[in-house]
């Protein structure tokens, strides 16, 4: 009987070709990775395309990792990048296409959401977060990651992240009616 | 006189503390540190409540169909993983470090230096919102090109630019590989770093991504013919070469 093979062992077979090592690659991080695009973007499709992309750049960038973090780290880090450019242009797209009085709330997106395991008041407050301290409270409080994990993912230092936690928690709770009486 | 901080008792609250005793000790000596502690603490039990979202097996299926059909497309043919063996080549990574220092020289000493400063020429490119460094990032090149040209081939290997964008002078006679990011999120983590590694007034290149993992910056505000060029290590955030 022969052991599973271990992240870098798994990463290298991808580089040298071996598309079952992907396909296993993906399987391990395929739920994460969209989890946190999901709460980052709060739309379904979006999160969708930026999964797709994410492995699609992991694939592509094989050969550059290092073995310096855990592959879920650089995958992490990579997924939280390619949300942030598909929010980007997400956004502007919106400014080109829609009118001022458009609603962007979509209440199928909602339900969406919802099914997904998060109550619509907790992603709207989420979603009004600035993306810094979203992304770090989606991280550490949603996918239960360390402070060094998270400091890696998004390439800060740990006392930034520290703090982006602190504030987007307080921002959090302001929006939630769950602010301190005292 | 008593200090809040803060940020310990969020650490407390999140329970990834070691020896919480000082942290105790402030909340237990504090209203306001008190009252902080139940917040943090009931913000993450309120997220706490929130799962992992999952993929359905349906989704799963179509995520890996699209993706093998993406890398199979004729598009994608010559990026497959193992072209990168060479990158990991210390000697060719130096190689490729020097031929961009070279090229990017090359076009940035082809300007004339009373042509255009670095943010005049981000405004030629057609991408000028690109430049808005105090906006709110929601900014973007308008305009984006990828290349079909492979920008180094050896062998049956090429290397492609993800993104590429032409730099051109106020007179349009140069032209070059680096192109201006918008101040968006992963700008603004290479900006931290660039900044740990004591660069506080440079920009980050964008477009590099193929030829090497570091982070080529310039300083804000100066004339291209002129201006140093510095490689910086993204996860150690120190500068590894420096043209001048």
């Amino acid at each position: 009987m022969t052991s599973p093979p271990t992240e870098t062992e798994l990463i290298g077979l991808v580089v040298s070709g071996d598309r079952g090592a992907f396909d296993e690659i993906m399987r391990q991080h395929e739920d994460r990775v969209f989890s946190v695009c999901l709460r980052i973007m709060a739309d379904r499709e979006m999160a969708l395309d930026a999964t797709q992309d994410t492995f699609l750049t992991v694939f592509r960038k094989a050969s550059q990792f290092r073995g310096n973090s855990a592959l879920g780290t650089w995958i992490y880090r990579i997924a939280v990048n390619t949300c942030y450019d598909h929010l980007r242009k997400a956004k502007r797209r919106r400014a080109e296409t829609i009118p001022d009085n458009f609603d962007p709330r979509d209440p199928s997106a909602e339900e969406a959401l919802d099914s997904a395991g998060m109550k619509p008041e907790i992603q709207r407050a989420l979603d009004q977060l600035p993306q810094d301290f979203r992304t770090a409270i989606v991280l550490s409080d949603i996918e239960g990651m360390g402070l060094p994990e998270v400091a890696s993912v998004l390439g800060v230092p740990v006392g930034t992240v520290k703090s982006r936690l602190f504030r987007g928690r307080r921002l959090l709770a302001q929006r939630l009616g769950n602010q301190p009486t005292s | 006189m008593h200090r809040h901080n803060f940020e310990l008792i969020a650490e407390y609250a999140q329970g990834s503390l070691d020896d919480d005793a000082r942290a105790r000790s402030l909340v237990d000596s504090c209203d306001r540190c008190r009252a902080i502690y139940n917040e943090q603490k009931s913000t993450r039990a309120i997220l706490g409540t929130a799962s992992t979202a999952v993929l359905s097996e349906h989704e799963k299926a179509e995520l890996h169909r699209d993706v093998w059909t993406e890398l199979r497309s004729p598009a994608n043919v010559t990026k497959e993983p193992g072209m990168g063996w060479w990158r990991s080549s210390w000697a060719f990574g130096a190689a490729a470090v020097i031929v961009i220092g070279v090229g990017l020289f090359g076009v940035l000493n082809s300007q004339d230096a009373t042509v255009a400063t670095f943010s005049e020429i981000s405004s030629g490119l057609g991408v000028g919102q690109t430049n808005d460094l105090d906006g709110d990032g929601a900014s973007a090149p308008t305009e984006e090109t990828t290349s079909t040209a492979p920008v180094f081939e050896f062998g049956d290997v090429a290397a492609y630019e993800t993104v590429t964008n032409e730099v051109r002078s106020a007179d349009g006679t140069t032209t070059g590989y680096a192109r201006v990011e918008a101040m968006d999120e992963k700008t603004s983590q290479q900006q931290e770093c660039l900044q740990l590694a004591g660069l506080d007034n440079y920009l980050a290149l964008e477009g590099f991504e193929t030829l090497t993992s570091l982070i080529v910056a310039v300083p804000e505000d100066r004339f291209l013919s002129v201006t140093p060029i510095v490689f910086v290590d993204p996860e150690s955030c120190t500068i590894v070469h420096r043209e001048d």
